[in-house]
């Protein structure tokens, strides 16, 4: 996305500016994540594998906050206004106007329009711009602030229902009022990738190194992965916790070169290009290097073409976009958004948003007239095998999140390649399509609250 | 007793300021200081009030050594000045001017003779004839005025040594008579002053002694008459006087 | 060892940047004796401009280094000096201090209205992937070549200072502004060759400084400004001492990196660490001489406020406050809830800047304090808590301000801005710790919740009874600032501000003064924050943030830090419905409009509301004819809104086209009867100084004008033709 004051530059320097931006959209087109064009967009308000989930209807009254006979008021809720990382998953309010532009041209659920409200925690407003959407919001769908742990009890005291994108904080995790789509329990871990790492790598683990940056919503979750890694035969050796700002790497890389890490998962939670940076500089290469979700994004990769990326895996839970001519919903996503945000970049977090976004329309459209927070929720822990229409690995059963639900076991682990992701079968060792679905990566930990 | 200076030397960079000044104040009399501009005058004034370190000598009020104590606290001991350069309150009008002053000098805890500050402010509204511009705001003052007030100022907290930085500057010949009236006034109420000023009428006309500062020294101690007719005196300052208009 | 040499090496490269940065702070100080406040956020616009050009379009990157070096920045100097700081010349140094802030602030709304803030952008290093091994550490070349730029610049000043004729006229100003200019070298070349080297220097420090963080405003703007602390430790003189400060600071900042303990107590220190250099320097500064006319000069307008005055204002607020209460909806009014507390916050600076002349940066900080023990106190709503918040707030006031006490002017307002920035960075964001068996946390575990306040066993939950509430608590402080400014102690403060070397000659204890108002703003500050925090229901410490803090003093500055009307204005205009939702796409209008009327402050220094919206309404509330038919417009339209027969745009715009043509019915009347130019304005007793106002800036001639010449500036009453209006 370029600035918006260039206007009056670039008619100065229109020559110019024309041929550099040909050369750098060029470059980001033969990137992995731009939107197929020529993927098909179904008008109709029917989704893949799902059924039809938005188009006219009658709307009716209604008294709960939010719905009315026209139109539903959705917040979603990102970080993009921190100082820290900023645009941190403006993906979300991407998504969520792209996907009520495409429902509502369809004609909304029922004949409701989706209003979308976006709200910026900015990271650390997590609370307030909460309660914000607590005056008029009637559920928040497709989202997920990286700090959402000071969020939880405002929402569940206000009654905003949320069917999430992402989790992070174990507070949020297994929140009341809510439906995570992909199943989310802090209980049970998802981290199948350790084990299958393990194979290839039997002697680095015993030198693990990860951590997380220094804020509780973030730590928790790090330190639920350190835990299932180690139940996998994983052996910490250095666990780091890095403040928010950094704006050096090179001493925590030094410190994890020093105690000898092997397998590194990073304790950098923002982005990475300056972390491997500092990593080329200090001279440290470990035995491979694994990353999360959130790194399967474009930003990696271009790092790759940058720095000298040891080698390094991201291990996914939703659908490669490598893979998008095998999944129908995926190439369905593409195509809205490349009509509704034309520009717009689309990775990982439009696919959890869409997930989030398709099960609430298709548990409210189930609603009716009478859409109520119980009565969308209800709808929506009830799916079985859902997958978000070919977005994300599948969910045996869906559940409130504070009813113990059961998060997928499948993941995939994408290699990291200069300017692209490369889908790893050797590693993944898929048994189930495109996922490896071994129920061993599962990993119940004890109810100590991690 | 008094004021007394003694061998009072300041330095700026490597430029001595004042060398051995060694003056004395007595109560119950106003005593000039004269020289050309740049001679100290000023300087010597910041050194007693505190406001201005020395590399060497001493300041005595009334016996007492005042070395290390801030001005606020000279000035509670007695001590009392106004600055070549107006320092009124300009934001505030002239009768809050001396109530503020008046309401700055009275320790809370100390006094037993209080008096209202806006009392002490009626009577010197009255004593210097301020009484018709006591609702002007200062800074809208003409100069003259504003000496006096400033004047009256210092008066409101009770000083037994007053340090008047020329004090006559910018004042009309009727203003100057009024002036010096309340000077001898003052004197005859048993306060020291230390008069610097340029108008040498006023200064023969009132000073019992008078100290003539040249280049950081005195350069002479005496009486008015006698220093009228030293001619080194006149060398170095008098007759060079018709030429000079304001420091 | 070897991790030793590599922080070494990390903190040299640290200390390059502050010290090119540094020492262009100094360089403008010396010859201009302005205090460049926004200098950060030249480096901050450099870097983006850099980015635009090396990433955004995709320029070579030494074509754009040189354009932004050699032609942006130098262009930037140049207008700064034509546009802003040639009329600082003579301007007291607080005018000084809020006109350098208002320009960094305006840069910062600039930067984040032009390169939107959501956008995720970053700067590759120089020389990627080279390195340089030497032994047994590694040296990556774009550390080199910042070593190597702070090396040249270090010579490159050093001949410049010592062999060019422009620099050693440069050097004489150092020594001696006023004899400079008395012997006639050009002090306008002069200025302008500072400003155009500080804004180069800037701009070199930003796009060194670039690669090594994610390009975000505001972290930049911070990150620059940590530099401050060089400058002082080389007393804003002596560049080769500017040079060891950064030195000291850059190893301190990398060293902290190291070896403080992984706990996360103590983590956040490391952010703080600058603050803290900076702190400890300014403690270190020798005592400033007591000097007269150090602050804003008599030029403003202080009347004393009348009881009746007071009354019928605290009336007005509260009335005005129930009225908007019953017919505003009620998500509109959640946002509207943080008025008071803003305006609180607001209010809390006129005592201390307004009475005392004294400039704070903290208040902000002080306002979080407030919050944290509101937060925790008022778990069940007890409104008592807010006393708690002031008594709290005023302790910390004190104990901040008690080491600051001896410094003045931006020496001061310095060390409060390294205390804010220290809490930003450290204290507040602090995890749960346990002090005498209870458990405490500034903000608990990154955002505090608030309880609505119960008020004779009911709790205020309605956004209504809040907001209304609000208000009366606002209403009540401002009858206490006004009490403070009618009373004895009220009328040392303006005497201190005016000069205080008399107050130390009238035997005042000027560091009582000062202390005791000091924490009065802080314990008024304290309760803005209890209630401000009340109003969100949760707040994170990025709420009382330093930068927030800075557009709360401008606004106040620019509308009358005098007038507890001011109070109002910030936050009807910081928390009410803003410009933003107006305009969505221009959400940083405000910060650049806030911006842009503070740099007209030093032409200006009295604010709205005592120079223009005083006066003008004078006229009306003289006729109680007029008075009473703008009241009976303003109820009527409300009452037209409550009966549903007109909506609130519409009563917004009849009431507004009130307020704005009732002085004009005024004004006709007056011309009518002959008497309209005199009447115009203010009562005779108000004098206005105009000479000096404007002679002095103009001519760019001898800086200080001394009070003596009073009598030389013409003094008209205000109000006399071509000045009332």
């Amino acid at each position: 996305m370029r600035s918006k004051i260039v206007g009056w530059r670039t008619i100065a320097m229109c020559l110019v500016v024309a041929a550099a931006s040909l050369v750098i959209s060029s470059g980001v087109a033969t990137g992995s994540m731009s939107a197929a064009s020529g993927a098909t967009v179904s008008a109709k308000g029917t989704w893949p594998g799902v059924g039809t989930i938005c188009g006219p209807g009658s709307g009716g009254t209604s008294t709960t906050r939010g719905v009315s006979s026209k139109s539903i008021d959705v917040a979603t809720f990102a970080d993009p206004g921190n100082t820290v990382q900023p645009g941190l998953n403006v993906e979300f309010f991407q998504a969520a106007g792209a996907f009520a532009k495409w429902c509502n041209a369809a004609g909304g659920i029922n004949g409701r329009k989706l209003v979308v409200h976006d709200r910026d925690a900015a990271l650390f407003n997590a609370a307030q711009v909460t309660n914000q959407a607590c005056q008029q919001d009637f559920m928040s769908v497709g989202g997920g602030m990286a700090l959402d742990q000071p969020s939880v009890s405002v929402r569940v005291a206000c009654g905003l229902g949320q069917i999430t994108g992402f989790t992070v904080s174990d507070a949020a995790v297994d929140a009341a009022l809510q439906v995570n789509p992909e199943g989310t329990n802090n209980s049970i871990v998802s981290a199948g990738w350790y084990g299958a790492l393990a194979k290839k790598y039997p002697k680095a683990i015993k030198f693990f190194g990860t951590g997380g940056q220094n804020n509780p919503s973030i730590l928790e979750p790090e330190k639920k992965w350190q835990t299932a890694a180690e139940a996998q035969g994983y052996r910490t050796v250095d666990f780091q916790e890095p403040p928010l700002t950094v704006t050096d790497w090179k001493p925590y890389v030094e410190q994890a070169q020093s105690k000898g890490v092997q397998a590194l998962q990073p304790s950098d939670d923002s982005d990475i290009t300056p972390y491997v940076q500092a990593m080329n500089t200090v001279g440290y290469n470990p035995a491979f290097m694994l990353l999360t979700t959130q790194f399967y994004a474009a930003a990696t990769v271009k790092a790759a073409t940058q720095a000298q990326f040891p080698a390094t895996y991201v291990a996914i839970q939703n659908w490669p976009f490598e893979l998008a001519s095998k999944s129908p919903g995926l190439q369905q996503l593409q195509g809205i958004m490349h009509k509704y945000a034309s520009g717009d970049t689309v990775d990982w977090s439009d696919e959890i948003a869409f997930n989030s976004w398709v099960l609430f329309a298709k548990s409210a459209a189930a609603c009716g007239t009478n859409v109520t927070v119980s009565c969308v929720l209800k709808n929506a822990a009830a799916q079985k095998n859902w997958t978000g229409g070919g977005l994300a690995a599948p969910v045996a059963q869906l559940a409130m999140s504070n009813a113990n639900p059961i998060p997928s076991a499948c993941f995939v682990l994408m290699t990291v390649k200069p300017n692209k992701f490369v889908y790893n079968t050797a590693v993944t060792k898929p048994n189930s399509g495109i996922w490896n679905c071994d129920p061993k990566g599962l990993i119940h930990l004890k109810s100590t609250g991690g | 007793m008094g004021l007394e200076v003694t061998d009072i030397s300041v330095h700026f960079g490597g430029l001595a300021a004042l060398s051995d000044v060694s003056l004395e104040a007595p109560d119950g009399s106003i005593t000039g200081l004269i020289g050309p501009n740049g001679a100290g005058k000023t300087t010597l004034f910041n050194v007693i009030m505190g406001m201005q370190r020395p590399v060497g000598g001493t300041v005595r009020l009334s016996g007492r050594d005042l070395r290390g104590l801030s001005p606020h606290r000279r000035a509670r001991l007695g001590l009392g000045r106004t600055f070549q350069r107006l320092e009124l309150f300009g934001t505030l009008t002239v009768r809050e001017n001396l109530a503020v002053a008046a309401s700055m000098g009275q320790r809370r805890f100390s006094r037993t003779d209080t008096v209202h500050p806006q009392a002490v402010a009626e009577s010197l509204l009255d004593h210097l004839g301020l009484a018709s511009v006591a609702e002007v705001r200062a800074d809208a003052l003409p100069t003259g005025t504003g000496r006096l007030v400033e004047l009256g100022r210092a008066m409101a907290v009770k000083p037994k040594v007053l340090l008047l930085d020329e004090p006559a500057s910018g004042q009309d010949s009727e203003e100057t008579t009024r002036f010096a009236s309340v000077l001898r006034g003052l004197a005859d109420d048993g306060l020291a002053v230390l008069l610097v000023e340029h108008d040498m009428e006023l200064v023969m006309g009132v000073c019992r002694q008078v100290i003539v500062l040249d280049y950081g020294r005195v350069l002479f101690t005496g009486d008015p008459t006698a220093v009228q007719q030293d001619p080194d005196v006149q060398q170095a300052y008098l007759g060079s006087l018709s030429g000079a208009t304001d420091g | 060892m070897h991790e030793f040499l590599i922080f070494t090496i990390s903190g040299l490269a640290t200390a390059g940047i502050y010290a090119i940065t540094a020492s262009g702070l100094t360089l403008t100080y010396t010859t201009t004796g302005i205090f460049n406040w926004s200098h950060g956020a030249i480096g901050m616009i450099a870097a983006f401009a850099y980015w635009q050009m090396r990433v955004g379009w995709g320029w070579p990157t030494v074509a754009s280094i040189l354009i932004c070096l050699f032609v942006l920045a130098p262009l930037l100097g140049i207008a700064m000096e034509a546009g802003v700081m040639r009329r600082l010349e003579g301007t007291s140094e607080a005018s000084k201090l809020v006109v350098t802030l208002a320009l960094g602030l305006s840069f910062l709304g600039i930067a984040q209205w032009v390169w939107n803030p959501t956008t995720y952008r970053t700067i590759p290093p120089l020389f990627l992937g080279h390195t340089l091994v030497l032994g047994p550490v590694r040296i990556s070349y774009n550390d080199l070549t910042v070593l190597i730029v702070a090396l040249v610049v270090a010579i490159g000043l050093r001949l410049l200072l010592y062999r060019t004729r422009l620099g050693v006229t440069m050097r004489a100003t150092v020594d001696d502004r006023t004899l400079t200019a008395l012997n006639g070298s050009s002090s306008v070349a002069n200025a302008r060759a500072a400003w155009v080297i500080g804004c180069v220097l800037a701009a070199l420090a930003g796009i060194l400084v670039a690669p090594t963080l994610t390009l975000s405003a505001t972290a930049l703007t911070l990150l620059i400004v940590s530099a401050y602390a060089a400058s002082v430790i080389g007393r804003l003189r002596s560049i080769p001492m500017t040079f060891v400060g950064a030195l000291i600071l850059g190893l301190a900042v990398s060293y902290s990196v190291a070896y403080l303990p992984q706990n996360p107590y103590v983590q956040g220190f490391g952010g703080a660490v600058p603050a803290v250099v900076l702190f400890i320097a300014l403690l270190a500064l020798p005592q400033s001489r007591l000097r007269g006319h150090r602050l804003l000069r008599s030029r403003e307008l202080a009347l004393r406020p009348s009881w009746r005055g007071t009354a019928t204002f605290s009336v007005c607020v509260i009335a005005g406050t129930v009225m908007l209460a019953m017919v505003v909806s009620s998500s509109d009014l959640f946002s509207l809830n943080r008025v008071w507390g803003l305006a609180i916050i607001g209010l809390s600076l006129i005592p201390l800047v307004g009475f005392a002349g004294r400039l704070s940066l903290c208040q902000m900080t002080f306002a979080g304090i407030g919050a944290a023990v509101v937060g925790h106190l008022g778990a069940h709503g007890n409104p008592l808590s807010l006393l708690a918040a002031a008594g709290v707030c005023a302790i910390v006031g004190l104990l901040v301000a008690l080491p600051a006490l001896r410094l003045s002017g931006i020496y001061f307002a310095l060390s409060t801005a390294a205390f804010a920035v220290a809490m930003d960075a450290w204290v507040f964001p602090l995890p749960p710790f346990d002090l005498f068996g209870h458990q405490f946390a500034p903000f608990g575990s990154g955002s505090l919740v608030f309880s609505p306040f119960r008020v004779g066993g009911a709790a205020l939950t309605g956004k209504e009874a809040q907001f209304i509430a609000g208000s009366v608590v606002f209403a009540l402080l401002c009858l206490i600032v006004v009490a403070v400014r009618r009373s004895g102690f009220g009328q040392r403060l303006m005497a201190l501000k005016d000069s205080p070397a008399a107050c130390a000659t009238l035997g005042m204890n000027a560091r009582a003064s000062t202390l005791a108002v000091f924490a009065l703003s802080a314990a008024l500050a304290g309760i803005g924050g209890g209630l401000y925090g009340e109003s969100l229901g949760s707040a994170a410490p990025d709420v009382f943030q330093f930068f927030t803090g800075l557009s709360i003093l401008l606004v106040m500055v620019v509308v009358g830090i005098s007038s507890v009307g001011a109070g109002v204005a910030c936050g009807l205009f910081l928390g009410g419905p803003t410009l933003a939702n107006f305009f969505p796409s221009l959400s940083q209008l405000t910060s650049v409009l806030v911006g842009a009327a503070g740099t007209g402050v030093g032409t200006t220094p009295n604010g709205t509301i005592p120079s223009g919206l005083r006066p003008v309404w004078s006229s009306v509330v003289k006729r109680r004819w007029l008075l009473g038919a703008f009241v009976v417009v303003v109820v009527g339209v409300w009452a037209l809104r409550l009966s549903g027969v007109i909506d609130n745009w519409t009563m917004t715009w009849i009431d507004l086209a009130a307020v704005i043509g009732m002085p004009g019915v005024a004004y006709t009347v007056d011309y009518r009867a002959g008497t309209a130019p005199p009447a115009f304005g203010l009562p005779d007793r108000r004098m206005v100084v105009v000479g000096e106002a404007n002679t002095g800036p103009r001519t760019g001639a001898p800086v200080e004008t001394p009070a003596g010449d009073t009598a030389n500036a013409v003094v008209v009453p205000a109000g006399s033709p071509g000045h009332g209006t």
